[in-house]
């Protein structure tokens, strides 16, 4: 009874998440069925609010270069762009590659500031000390190996000018700039461009929710400072962020043509620690919201934190059990070719035959969602959407997606080892840049 | 439980067939307007560029 009850609870739990991923990519269809027809215009805007650009950089020799370029050289009317580059607590050679460029004879007479920082509070601590010193009406950020596209800029600021009153934020896309180097980046790849083309467009079309990357975005400066700034040493600064701004009731939009180019990890190690950050910045920031479930607050915060508390509670608890159940029975199964007397632990009974074949079915039917979901959002970019990349989705799902489960669990014993034990959990793990 | 379990397992099934064939339908119709405007967009970046 305890097991078919199990069973029955970790398929339902699944089925509905299954329902949420086909509501998200249906919100994406209904979005891409009308903006895949659209032609591009770069028309001059009716307004060029000063932007200040802030680049966090620590210990980024080997990028910085190119991105400095990529931001000086934006669609935008210089007079109206401030860089701020941080050379945030460099043992490298980081400032010096930013003094080289911004000397070039091209770039000479813009208004760049260069500022090698010596503080705590990470990222967030970089971009609340740029609030205090920008001039620019909104605060622009690029990390170091993000290389704004010449219009990213110019897509934000189109997007902002629709409604500036609400919009106190807009966001652009990240795309991979070395997915072609390795298994795990084209999987990356593939996770991003599902996020950005189903997940980002899809909850912006449906619900008007934003979600800030941690790149490639504009933000008011002086709204940022009203709800105080970034929480220093947060470990998804972006997270945090974009729940304080849902909480005001303003808005965090979409340029869904804004993009920049960014180096994802090539390593297993370097992915594995980035991803528990995340995973460790993101629980974090949902157990701080929980109790606004219970309170008077805003709707798209509400339903936020329902999504995150979802996803990262039950939805990995289902999976994790799901495991486990497989596992067993498996465990089982071979052990009976020594003994066959051997009960399988989790069955059906009676009903074992068809209802087995009814899961195994559905089983090969999430396989297919999986890779069909990765399929629309390829193909929603020219050129992408090719034969390799079904077969690179087929084995992403038995290798790289079950990495998030590990990620998971890693990330819950941490948080909670944190609290018990008091350790500092802010810690990051710096992830290696290549020369592309 | 199990007998109408085993009822919900057929629903759901048939739902998920249903919903993964409109996907991939969907996904063809994005994936031929996608290359389409992607060409036409080449096209007037070109006459843009030319223009200048």
């Amino acid at each position: 009874m305890i097991s078919e009850a199990l069973m029955i609870f970790t398929l339902v739990s699944i089925w509905i998440s299954l329902l949420m991923s086909m509501t998200t990519l249906g919100g994406a269809i209904h979005f891409w069925l009308q903006k895949s027809q659209e032609l591009v215009y770069i028309t001059p805007l009716p307004s060029y609010p000063k932007v200040t650009i802030v680049v966090p950089a620590h210990n980024e020799e080997i990028v910085i270069a190119q991105t400095v370029r990529a931001i000086l050289d934006l669609h935008y009317p210089a007079e109206r762009v401030e860089v701020l580059l941080f050379a945030d607590n460099c043992n490298d050679r980081t400032a010096q590659e930013m003094r080289r460029i911004a000397d070039l004879p091209q770039y000479r007479s813009r208004e760049v500031k260069i500022i090698e920082r010596v503080g705590s509070g990470g990222k967030a601590g970089v971009l609340n000390d740029a609030l205090n010193i920008a001039h620019g009406e909104y605060i622009g950020v690029y990390d170091a190996d993000a290389m704004p596209e010449t219009n990213a800029l110019y897509f934000l600021v189109k997007k902002l000018n629709e409604d500036p009153a609400r919009y106190m934020a807009v966001f652009g896309r990240n795309k991979t700039r070395n997915a072609k180097q390795n298994f795990l980046t084209k999987c990356i790849n593939q996770e991003i461009v599902v996020t950005q083309r189903v997940q980002h467009c899809a909850i912006w079309h449906m619900f008007k929710i934003g979600r800030i990357p941690g790149t490639n975005f504009i933000i008011n400066r002086d709204f940022a400072k009203s709800i105080g700034g970034w929480s220093d040493g947060a470990l998804t600064e972006d997270t945090d962020i974009s729940f304080k701004i849902m909480q005001s009731g303003k808005l965090i939009a979409l340029a869904y043509n804004s993009e920049a180019f960014q180096q994802e990890p090539e390593r297993v190690h370097d992915y594995y620690f980035q991803r528990l950050r995340w995973a460790k910045g993101n629980y974090q920031v949902v157990t701080r919201n929980f109790t606004v479930l219970f309170k008077p607050s805003n709707w798209r915060v509400k339903l936020e934190v329902v999504y995150y508390s979802a996803i990262f509670f039950w939805f990995n608890a289902a999976i994790v059990l799901s495991n486990v159940i497989f596992l067993a029975n498996i465990c089982v199964l071979i052990a009976r070719a020594f003994e066959p007397n051997l009960a399988i632990p989790f069955t059906f009974g009676d009903s074992n035959s068809s209802l087995m074949q009814i899961l195994l079915l559905n089983w090969l039917l999430m396989i297919v969602l999986y890779m069909l979901q990765i399929s629309f959002a390829l193909s929603t970019q020219y050129g992408q959407a090719t034969t390799d990349q079904i077969w690179i989705s087929l084995a992403s799902y038995f290798t790289y997606s079950q990495l998030f489960i590990l990620v998971s669990l890693h990330a819950v014993l941490s948080v909670f080892l944190d609290a018990v034990l008091h350790r500092n959990g802010s810690v990051w793990v710096k992830t290696k840049r290549f020369n592309d | 439980m199990i007998t109408s379990f085993w009822w919900v397992s057929i629903i759901i099934t048939l739902l998920f067939f249903i919903s993964i064939a409109v996907i991939f339908v969907c996904q063809w119709i994005v994936y031929f307007r996608i290359e389409r405007t992607a060409l036409a967009q080449m096209k007037l970046n070109e006459k843009e560029g030319k223009r200048r």
